[in-house]
């Protein structure tokens, strides 16, 4: 499930072929998004850093993500981390791109979480 | 919580969350698949067992997908469910809870069969209304079902024969008895009981197919007079002597959804019973009946026969329809009868072709401390 980053770990899985990234803190508040995130879906540091993750997805798509971060929070379990998973993004334009999102979690020394995921556009 | 001072919002926050964790970890812990779709048939909320069936995936992944595109209905004898069924594309939301037995033809082209659908309205504030959906497999059921009606039915085969010898033998000894002889009454006690219980077996294993597969019988739309007439004439003498019919309206050409020989061996039992429980100097009335109303249109046979004791409550007359459950008339030195399955046999023929049974009694008011009691069964009436 959790697997160990490093600083280094991270930046190369942001810069991996030059896949859209971004990192969200244990609340799912979102912490990072890279250069390539903000081209492809538009959106700016402004209007994402500090912000729900459920902002990146459709809003249909929104309870079944709160619910499925509050259950992860209780279980430490979940079934949507560390394989591919195809799912709609939403842009800041109101489009909803179908992205390949590869979703990873690490649980840190005092027992919080942090997420990050790499997104690949699908075609 | 204090109840005087409310919690600041992060805490509320950190709570509700709480909650919707538990509660998702509920609904996923379900074996039950469970969605909600909306009025434009997508999916706005599912648990992890839908998302199994549906996508072999997680809930995230059904959502906002069309209930159309993910599944489709079909009868359990793998025609389309019909243009007027609750679930088809082309009704609106179902405004009423119901529930069906269904096959799903899933995305990936998988079938999947003996899934029980039932679908309920969920009505939400200020938004159209939704439907939740939950289906399960009845396959587990359906297979200990069978696995108990092969050996029912293996049980009633190897019971026959022995049950036949000892009949015969029974027979054999009672003609060469002395009729004024005690030992002669005891045959004849026993010859009852196997007859009993050969009766006893043959319910059982037809209850028993009956219960596995309603569509065993040859359910079809026929007339109904015919049948009766049929059965009138190959009524005992004896057993038509008391009987009289009251035909009502019925028309020769009146015609009812039902199995002929159900309905045969469901008038046998109940002419049976009224003879067996009856007063011996009463006749026993058949009455029949037909109902029409735009939503429910059905024909009921009535057979009432009078008999002794205080009328009984509606719940312990509705008992009698339950297997084994003994009536007032116990078994005794001179009665082989007891409790049985007679009842209960005719309420699963009855039920299988979509009618009901029910028992009513009420006091013969010609005669005072007798009983008189009446089964009614009922079957669909289909008019043209």
């Amino acid at each position: 499930m959790s697997q160990t980053w490093s600083v280094e770990a991270i930046s190369q899985l942001r810069e991996q072929q030059d896949l859209p990234f971004v990192r969200a803190d244990s609340d799912g508040i979102v912490l990072e998004v890279n250069q390539r995130f903000r081209e492809v879906y538009g959106w700016s540091d402004a209007d994402l850093l500090g912000q729900s993750l459920g902002l990146i997805l459709p809003p249909s798509f929104r309870d079944s993500h709160h619910a499925g971060f509050a259950r992860f929070k209780l279980t430490e379990v979940s079934r949507v981390l560390n394989h591919p998973l195809t799912l709609a993004t939403y842009c800041a334009d109101g489009r909803a791109i179908d992205s390949e999102h590869f979703i990873v979690a690490e649980k840190h020394d005092d027992g919080s979480w942090s997420f990050a995921a790499t997104l690949r556009p699908l075609p | 919580m204090n109840a005087s001072s409310p919690a600041p919002e992060p805490a509320l926050v950190e709570q509700l969350r709480q909650s919707l964790g538990m509660l998702q970890v509920a609904f996923d812990a379900a074996v039950e698949s469970m969605l909600i779709i909306d009025g434009d048939r997508r999916v706005h909320w599912a648990n992890q067992a839908s998302a199994s069936l549906l996508v072999g995936g997680v809930p995230i992944q059904v959502m906002n997908r069309c209930l159309d595109d993910l599944v489709t209905f079909h009868r359990p004898d793998g025609r389309p469910i019909p243009q007027d069924h609750a679930l088809h594309p082309c009704q609106p939301l179902a405004l009423a809870e119901a529930e069906d037995c269904l096959n799903l033809t899933l995305t990936s082209g998988n079938q999947i069969t003996d899934q029980q659908v039932r679908w309920q309205p969920v009505a939400i504030l200020h938004a159209k209304d939704h439907l939740l959906i939950t289906i399960r497999d009845l396959s587990p059921e359906r297979k200990a079902l069978q696995q108990q009606q092969r050996f029912m039915t293996d049980l009633t085969h190897e019971l026959r024969t022995p049950l036949t010898i000892i009949s015969g033998s029974l027979k054999r000894l009672t003609r060469a008895s002395q009729p004024d002889r005690r030992s002669h009454r005891h045959l004849i006690r026993a010859e009852e009981e196997t007859l009993r219980i050969h009766r006893l077996l043959e319910h059982l294993s037809l209850m028993t197919r009956l219960e596995v597969d309603p569509d065993w019988l040859g359910v079809r739309v026929q007339p109904l007079r015919p049948v009766l007439e049929q059965w009138l004439e190959d009524t005992p003498e004896d057993h038509q002597q008391r009987l009289s019919i009251d035909w009502g309206d019925l028309s020769p050409s009146a015609q009812v959804r039902m199995d002929a020989n159900a309905l045969v061996i469901a008038l046998d039992q109940l002419v049976d019973n009224a003879i067996q429980h009856g007063d011996d100097e009463s006749g026993i009335r058949l009455v029949i009946r037909c109902t029409g109303s735009r939503f429910n249109d059905s024909c009921s046979l009535q057979i009432c026969s009078c008999g002794f004791g205080a009328v009984l409550e509606q719940d312990s007359l509705d008992r009698w329809l339950l297997p084994f459950v003994r009536s007032v008339a116990q078994r005794d030195q001179v009665s082989a009868e007891g409790a049985g399955l007679g009842l209960a046999m005719v309420n699963s023929l009855v039920r299988a072709w979509g009618g009901s049974v029910a028992l009513d009694q009420r006091e013969d008011a010609e005669q005072p401390a007798s009983t008189i009691t009446c089964v009614s069964l009922t079957m669909p009436l289909i008019t043209p």
